[in-house]
């Protein structure tokens, strides 16, 4: 059977420190206390397989660990055990623009977003026309971003990120943006993107959606994988518990 | 195939849109824009020449072209260092977000130091036709080698103060004094011949000294290359270079716990 994601007994931990010293004044002063440091157990022994083409949804409060398990996923955050394996390649969007400047213009940003996406020059100018097209902005391509209302900088940011070419995407809360018409627009795009047998993993608290999009869904609290079945009996189990 | 996730993009594309996004930046809201990178260097020089050789009446024909070129290198390490230092911090942003080939930072932080350097030094090549000193232009790629040496000096040292930072931002203040004490120590608003002779060789092993009494000598005074300093100061680069890599390579992978 081919994989496209398998974590093995992954585990991450954040060092704290009870006070947060990065100054030398800061050290000097609790010199004896520097190794009073509180260990934060974000993810503990996930065992996880997905397969080409599924969707994954991930659920669970805050700070159950979702948005650190796709860093380990998309390879930001190293697991101090266990292994993460993908086959093929990989766009996180973990953020819509990620990298954006307000003091660029959009299409500076657009050339700047593209690549730390991932995508070639060559493919961020064949692309361009769709972009601008699918974002609406034509006519303000070359105003600084400071200048678009935060819904405008939202829609660019989507266009550019639904160009990056991958297999495996990884979507952290970005399914909700825009107005009406451009949800319409992004429906489709992920309609498309399930034709063509995308692997995607959604982290996300729209349950609704999770369970219309989704194959399989993952209840995460505390680090560790509550349930991991169909979406109607993980969301069923999860409103009952909440 | 399965392989640990990594970043999927083309490299230097990426490296290209990031210079480019820092040359932008650095101009966008200033009146005369990319001017600046020639008038800077030029109204330094003014300062420094009137204060030097008209205040403290220095009778030297050189002087001043002896100041101007070592200034100009002087400048290109300290403000691609200080750049350097900031380089990963000032991106974590991206970096907490997308699995970022790290070192690309490191070499952006250089070139557009490097590009204000270059332009510098066209000014510079002005003032020697100008001046027409002894040195002759024809030891041209002797400099430019001096100038890889000391740019592979920059990147090494930069590998080790961007982590630095990451750790402990007091690395910042430290460093700005550490490159004022740089600029008195090395041979650049005085002479070498100032440094009393025993003390010489003690003073030449600061590889900004070699550098730049070697650029002097070869553009300027008209001497040949002292071949076992320029060896000296390249192995020593190559030696910060490669220990820097390999301590930004065992750092990087906790970086993002430092954010």
């Amino acid at each position: 059977m081919l994989i496209a994601i398998q974590l093995d007994n992954v585990t991450k931990t954040f060092q704290i420190p009870t006070e947060k010293m990065d100054s030398l004044r800061e050290r000097l002063l609790n010199f004896k206390l520097r190794s009073r440091k509180e260990s934060f157990r974000a993810l503990s022994q996930i065992n996880l397989t997905v397969e080409p083409g599924e969707w994954l949804g991930i659920i669970g409060p805050n700070g159950s660990g979702k948005s650190t398990l796709l860093k380990v996923i998309a390879g930001i955050y190293e697991p101090d055990q266990g292994k993460v394996e993908i086959t093929g390649q990989l766009v996180p969007f973990l953020e819509l623009g990620v990298g954006f400047n307000p003091d660029l213009s959009a299409l500076d940003n657009i050339w700047l977003n593209g690549v730390i996406l991932g995508m070639s020059r060559k493919k961020i100018a064949e692309k361009l026309e769709t972009i601008i097209g699918f974002a609406g902005i034509k006519p303000f391509i070359n105003q600084k971003l400071k200048n678009f209302s935060t819904g405008m900088q939202v829609r660019l940011a989507f266009s550019i990120a639904i160009q990056s070419a991958g297999n495996i995407f990884l979507l952290d809360e970005v399914l909700a943006v825009g107005d009406y018409e451009f949800r319409q627009k992004s429906k489709r795009v992920f309609e498309k993107m399930k034709r063509q047998g995308k692997t995607v993993i959604i982290v996300s608290h729209e349950l609704d959606q999770i369970k219309e999009l989704c194959d399989r869904v993952v209840w995460l609290d505390h680090g560790k994988i509550v349930l991991n079945d169909k979406p109607e009996t993980v969301i069923k189990a999860y409103t009952k518990f909440v | 195939m399965m392989s640990k996730p990594k970043f999927s993009g083309n490299i230097w594309d990426l490296f290209y849109e990031l210079v480019r996004t820092d040359f932008v930046l650095r101009y966008h809201n200033s009146l005369l824009g990319f001017i600046w990178v020639l008038l800077k260097p030029f109204l330094i020089f003014a300062i420094m020449v009137t204060v030097f050789s008209l205040a403290f009446k220095i009778q030297d024909r050189l002087y001043s072209l002896n100041l101007l070129l070592g200034l100009l290198i002087y400048s290109y390490f300290a403000e691609a260092t200080l750049r350097g230092i900031t380089s990963l911090t000032e991106k974590s942003t991206i970096i907490l977000k997308v699995n970022f080939p790290k070192a690309i930072a490191i070499l952006t932080s250089v070139v557009n130091s490097f590009i204000s350097f270059f332009f510098g030094f066209l000014a510079f090549l002005g003032f020697w036709f100008w001046v027409k000193p002894d040195g002759s232009l024809l030891n041209l790629p002797y400099f430019f080698l001096l100038v890889l040496i000391l740019t592979i000096l920059i990147i090494g040292l930069n590998f080790f103060l961007s982590i630095g930072y990451t750790k402990l931002k007091d690395l910042l203040s430290i460093w700005e004094v550490l490159l004022q004490l740089l600029l008195y120590l090395s041979p650049i608003i005085y002479p070498l011949s100032y440094v009393p002779a025993k003390y010489q060789s003690l003073f030449l092993l600061n590889p900004m000294a070699v550098i730049i009494t070697q650029s002097q000598a070869i553009l300027i005074t008209g001497q040949v290359i002292d071949w076992w300093l320029l060896g000296y100061t390249l192995m020593l680069a190559i030696v910060v270079l490669i220990v820097g890599r390999i301590f930004f390579q065992g750092q990087i992978k906790r970086v993002n716990d430092n954010f």
